[in-house]
């Protein structure tokens, strides 16, 4: 399947916002408006909104620390992830979470994560369900490269391997897991490698390329619909910002990111819509301005809600 | 250089003193260690020199102002000294004085109207902490004796070893001596050697309450210090003195010796004691002669200040229990003096007064005497003259008598059965003075009422509600009775009235659901 | 005596250990250029080099269980745990390797390692970044189990962790990382299982732990300004507990509240509780109070979470129902 021209430049305007939030997410953590932890994705956008285009109502997602472009790929509403972000009444957790537990039960997303490596055997079990009620639903997890040193990353894949589950993996390789590079932290060059060791294919994208990731994913959630068990897929991004935001990132070079800026997958799908002529420049800029004003409201909401009662603090521990 | 004139500490104890005249005016030149101003303490008047050389420049706190220590009261200037240089002075001055009072202030409405008490422990259920417990088995305690202080009454270690403290401790010791000791010698002499008789009488103190009133009103206007009922049954009881000279007597174990001169001891109590200074030649005293001998020797008997002759010669006393609550008592006779009387409290009773019950101040006489000397007649027959004279004592002070009635009123204060009356002669008194007046108004009660479609009684009882209605009492008493005359029983009259209640809120609820509304549309539209 | 920061403390202990003993070396996430998820380890890399100074993959299954063979295998391992919270994933390495090898052994083993690992709430770090879960580990036996409040004690104690035989869980909290005092010149190191009077008094005793301590110390101000004087205790160590020192405290004041962060239900505190009423029950002229979090995860909104954490107005109410 190739993309039609509406859907692209839906998947364009995710992208853009997905960077526009955590723009601005990085202002107001300098503002000091967001506590706690921020760990932004700006420059890995191809990535989230590639594999999300794929998928249906059925489908699972869990995320991870580094989660909010997963969760606005997959439709979420940004004013109630800014409410969230800045601990509010309205936000997608009533302000309990945080940034780093947003989770949208109705989108089938199961949470980003504050443990490195906690998503893959949930996605295994997401993946179960679906099976199990034959509901032809898939789990998605992305995890970091970081992440799949972990053990669980292993657990799971050998569960979702000898139980077929339709359960796609998605490593999002961006070189780092904090200051550790890649080629420290493991001895292989594609984590993709691992598959194999769980007789499942595994392949290796350029995540900065939306038309790469996606088409990727859709060959894996085909695979998984059909019955044909898990794939591993390893995205090659970059994080432009530091590992959160106050990483001072001594752990790499100027250089190294400028080079990684230069392959900014945002401008690499306009062109596509360019050549299509699905968009114009004067097009391109209403786009922006349009997102930036969506932005602008969700910013406005969040400020404006109230903070969470005092008298909740003790609510949502268990069901009733 | 101006200085501040601080108010002195004159004792260890003085909190505050008050001016009771400065001895220099503003302007006038002082010389250090000249006398400034006179000031009074709790315990004494005493003057306080000039602390510095100059002009006193200004009085902060003038006469009958009470101070605390080492609060400005005035400052002193240098003579030709910079006006400049002296105002700030008055002004900290002036600051430190206020704040002081505010500070006074906050002190008083801190004040607990009542002393706190430990409420009583109903039962010995309690709780005890573990130390607590321990330690009353180790001292071989019970704890049903101790009251717990901790939280939730809760017996601490505290409780136990403050009980264990009580049970040992010695108990305290006043030896007889000094004044104990002369007190003791002495009230124990009476009580032998006396033949001890008290009798008792009440008075009514409508009167001396009003005379006091007028008599302060008139010395206030003058200038002069206010006086007490003490001062006043001083004098009466000199005036009944000269009339009942046994009364005024001393006796020894041989004789009686009866005074012309009254010199009479007024009982004052000390904090460790008591003391009976003499008032010498009480009968021939002006009440305010009286009054301020009384108001010094007292003074100065809690000072220790007393001379002793002032301590000698009396021949009759008085003392009084009353400021402290005391009604009736049996007071012990001051040796050698034949009799004593006590002074009660005054209490507001309900008296019966030629048939209606009134509402009136009261106040008991205890008088104790000597058998020997008198016998019971004669004594009580003293006694009823100084109630007479208490009771009446207008004449003897030249006030003018009021003629005083506090009539004691059941029903909300209103007496049915007066309100008929008076409603009654009321209309006697129209049908003399404008008889056409009282026809006219009879003309129109008579059909009004008359059986007619409507039972008198059923019209009664309308007027009861229209009576409760125009909240008119003569209405009320008048309708109530006629309609219980007419028959009606205490149910109907109460429902009657019931009308005139809900009738209460009808207008207010007609008023709102019309007028109101229309007027919230006509004025808002505006 | 030099005013050093808490940091500062934890990260000279470690310099002076590593320097004095070639068997002592430090390992985790970040520990090395990165100088540690809270820069506890700056420098050390530079000292040590990468033989000494091991950054990890993401993998605490791995630190804890290969520092629990290297233990085993004669040296001193000083594994770090980013946050405490991440010890859920090694619990194994932890409760059933580390803490019971000596003893199923039969006593022939020795496991000299010390997990530092940070705790605490109160950066707005939810529920997966701010637990304090020293109860876990003080209910296992085998483990030793290390709680500072203060620089100077930090040092000594870490010192002392480092050359215990024994595994010992050194726990900091997050939040004192900045506060400063006066630390002893020289070397020197405080004995584990002894605990410390942070302040004198004679009417109550607050038992408190890291934050708490001085949450007890402004609270002992504002009651001192009422004429109550508390008593505040750090036991320091909870596993060994200096129960003497606690129970010598309430002897003389009669009263006891002990407060934590970690939540109040199966917290240490109410371990400290029962010891003093099983031993020193005579001693009380109160009931005992405890003071820890609610029954909840953390909370991420700021406002809920300083409603969550206990704090010095806990302190001063329940000392004042006591007395
Ligand atoms: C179990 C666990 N260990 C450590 C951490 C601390 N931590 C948070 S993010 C992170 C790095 C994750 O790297 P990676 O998986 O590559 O994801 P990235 O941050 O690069 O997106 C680490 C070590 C954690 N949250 N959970
Ligand atoms: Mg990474």
């Amino acid at each position: 399947m190739t993309l039609s021209k509406e859907k692209l430049l839906e998947l364009y305007k995710k992208m853009i916002t997905i960077r526009l939030f955590e723009e601005h997410a990085v202002e107001l953590f300098a503002n000091g408006e967001i506590p706690g932890f921020v760990h932004l994705y700006i420059g890995e956008e191809a990535t989230a909104v590639g594999v999300t285009a794929i998928l249906g109502d059925n489908d699972y997602i869990a995320s991870t620390h580094r989660g909010h472009g997963h969760l606005i790929a997959r439709g979420g509403d940004v004013k109630l992830m800014y409410a969230e972000l800045l601990g509010r009444k309205t936000g997608y957790c009533k302000g309990k979470g945080g940034s780093m537990h947003i989770a949208d039960m109705t989108l089938g997303f199961l949470g980003a994560n504050g443990i490195v490596g906690a998503g893959p055997p949930l996605a295994a079990g997401a993946a179960f369900a679906n099976k199990y009620r034959k509901d032809n639903g898939v789990a998605v997890c992305f995890f970091g490269d970081g992440a799949s040193n972990r053990g669980t990353l292993h657990e799971a894949l050998n569960l979702a391997s000898i139980w077929k589950l339709p359960a796609v993996f998605i490593c999002e390789n961006n070189m780092y897991g904090i200051s550790m590079n890649q080629e420290y932290h493991q001895n292989i060059k594609d984590v993709a490698d691992r598959a194999s060791a769980y007789g499942i294919p595994g392949i290796s994208v350029d995540g900065n390329d939306l038309f790469a990731v996606f088409e990727a994913a859709e060959e894996a959630v085909k695979r998984a619909r059909q019955g044909d068990g898990p794939t591993l897929i390893e995205c090659k991004t970059y994080r432009w910002r530091g590992h959160f935001e106050g990483d001072p990132t001594v752990y790499r070079s100027e250089q190294e990111v400028e080079t990684w800026k230069k392959k900014d997958p945002i401008p690499r799908v306009k062109k596509r819509l360019l050549d299509l002529g699905v968009l114009t420049e004067q097009e391109d800029q209403a786009v922006w301005d349009e997102i930036r004003k969506e932005i602008q409201a969700g910013i406005d909401f969040a400020k404006s809600s109230p903070l969470p009662d005092e008298s909740e603090l003790l609510e949502d521990v268990y069901c009733d | 250089m101006a200085v501040k004139v601080l108010m002195p500490k004159l004792g260890l104890t003085m909190k505050k003193g008050k001016i009771a005249k400065w001895l220099k005016k503003e302007g006038e030149e002082v010389t250090k260690g000249e006398d400034l101003v006179e000031i009074i303490t709790e315990k004494i008047t005493n003057v306080m020199e000039a602390p510095a050389n100059g002009i006193l420049y200004k009085i902060l706190a003038e006469k009958g102002k009470n101070v605390p220590i080492i609060v400005p009261i005035a400052v002193i200037a240098d003579s030709g000294e910079d006006e400049k240089e002296i105002q700030p002075v008055v002004e900290e001055a002036q600051a430190e004085l206020v704040g002081s009072e505010v500070e006074e202030t906050k002190k008083v409405d801190k004040q607990p109207v009542q002393k706190e008490v430990q409420p009583v422990r109903l039962d010995n259920e309690r709780k005890i902490s573990p130390r607590a417990a321990r330690l009353a088995e180790e001292k071989e305690i019970d704890i049903d004796y101790i009251d717990g202080t901790g939280p939730n009454g809760r017996v601490t270690e505290k409780d136990v070893k403050n009980y264990v403290e009580e049970l040992e401790k010695q108990p305290e010791e006043i030896p007889f001596e000094g004044m104990r000791g002369i007190i003791a010698e002495r009230m124990s002499e009476s009580s032998r050697n006396s033949a001890r008789v008290t009798i008792m009488q009440e008075v009514d103190f409508t009167n001396l309450q009003d005379l006091r009133e007028q008599l302060n009103n008139t010395f206030q206007e003058q200038g002069n210090d206010k006086v007490s009922y003490t001062d006043l049954l001083a004098v009466v009881v000199a005036k009944a003195l000269k009339e009942h000279p046994i009364m005024n007597s001393r006796v020894s174990a041989d004789k009686i010796e009866i005074f012309d001169s009254v010199n009479l001891g007024i009982a004052v109590a000390l904090d460790d004691g008591l003391i009976v200074p003499v008032v010498h030649q009480a009968h021939r005293m002006s009440l305010i002669h009286i009054s301020e001998k009384i108001k010094s020797v007292a003074e100065r008997a809690r000072s220790g200040e007393l001379d002793s002759e002032e301590l000698q010669g009396g021949t009759f006393t008085i003392t009084n229990l009353g400021m402290f609550g005391a009604e009736g008592f049996t007071p012990i006779i001051n040796p050698p003096e034949t009799a004593i009387l006590g002074i009660g409290t005054i209490v507001e009773k309900p008296v019966l007064k030629e048939g209606t019950l009134e509402r009136r101040p009261r106040m008991t006489l205890s008088l104790s005497i000597d058998h020997r000397a008198v016998d019971g007649a004669p004594a009580a027959r003293f006694l009823s003259r100084v109630r007479e004279l208490l009771e009446n004592p207008h004449p003897l002070f030249r006030m003018e008598e009021p003629n005083i009635s506090r009539p004691l009123a059941a029903g909300g204060g209103k007496d049915p059965h007066k309100l008929m009356q008076d409603f009654v002669g009321g209309i006697e008194w129209l049908s003399e003075e404008a008889p056409d007046m009282a026809v006219g108004f009879n003309s129109l009660m008579a059909p009004a009422f008359a059986e007619g479609e409507l039972s008198t009684k059923d019209k009664e009882l309308i007027a009861i509600a229209l009576s409760v209605y125009i909240k008119c009492e003569y209405c009320i008493s008048h309708h109530v009775h006629n309609a219980i005359a007419a028959g009606a029983e205490a149910d109907e009259v109460l429902e009657a009235s019931g009308v005139a209640i809900a009738f209460g809120g009808g207008p207010a609820m007609a008023y709102t659901v019309t007028l109101v509304k229309e007027c919230i549309k006509a004025f808002s539209a505006d | 005596m030099p005013e050093i920061t808490f940091l500062e403390a934890i990260n000279s202990a470690l310099k002076e250990e590593m320097r004095k003993d070639p068997n002592v070396f430090i390992l985790g996430e970040d520990v090395g250029i990165f100088g540690g998820c809270f820069g506890v380890t700056q420098g050390l890399l530079d000292e040590f080099g990468p033989e000494r100074v091991l950054d990890t993959p993401i993998t605490e299954t791995a630190i804890i269980g290969a520092s629990v063979g290297a233990a085993a295998a004669g040296l001193r391992p000083v594994p770090e745990i980013m946050f405490m919270d991440f010890l859920g994933v090694c619990l194994d390495e932890v409760f059933n390797q580390a803490a019971k090898m000596r003893y199923m052994f039969g006593g022939k083993a020795k496991i000299p390692m010390t997990i530092r690992t940070a705790c605490g709430a109160g950066l707005g770090a939810a529920a997966q970044h701010s637990q304090s879960l020293e109860a876990w580990i003080a209910h296992i036996p085998g483990l030793k189990v290390v709680m500072p409040s203060t620089p100077a004690d930090a040092k000594g104690l870490l010192i002392s962790s480092i050359r215990d035989d024994n595994p010992v869980v050194f726990i900091e909290h997050k939040m004192m990382y900045g506060i400063s005092g006066s630390v002893p010149e020289g070397e020197y190191s405080i004995p584990l299982g002894k605990a410390d009077i942070k302040r004198e008094g004679k009417d109550a005793t607050v038992v408190a732990t890291a934050m708490m301590v001085h949450k007890a110390l402004a609270a002992a101000e504002t009651l001192a300004e009422e004429g109550i004087e508390i008593e505040v205790v750090d036991p320091r160590c909870l596993q060994p507990l200096d129960k003497e020192t606690i129970l010598h405290s309430v002897e003389k004041t009669g009263r006891l509240v002990v407060i934590h962060e970690a939540v109040k239900i199966g917290g240490v505190g109410g371990e400290i509780a029962a010891m003093v009423v099983e031993e020193g029950f005579d001693y009380l002229d109160a009931p005992i109070k405890r003071i820890g979090a609610p029954f909840t995860p953390i909370p991420f909104a700021s406002n809920l979470e300083n409603a969550y954490l206990p704090g010095e107005e806990d302190i001063v109410a329940a000392v004042k129902s006591l007395v």
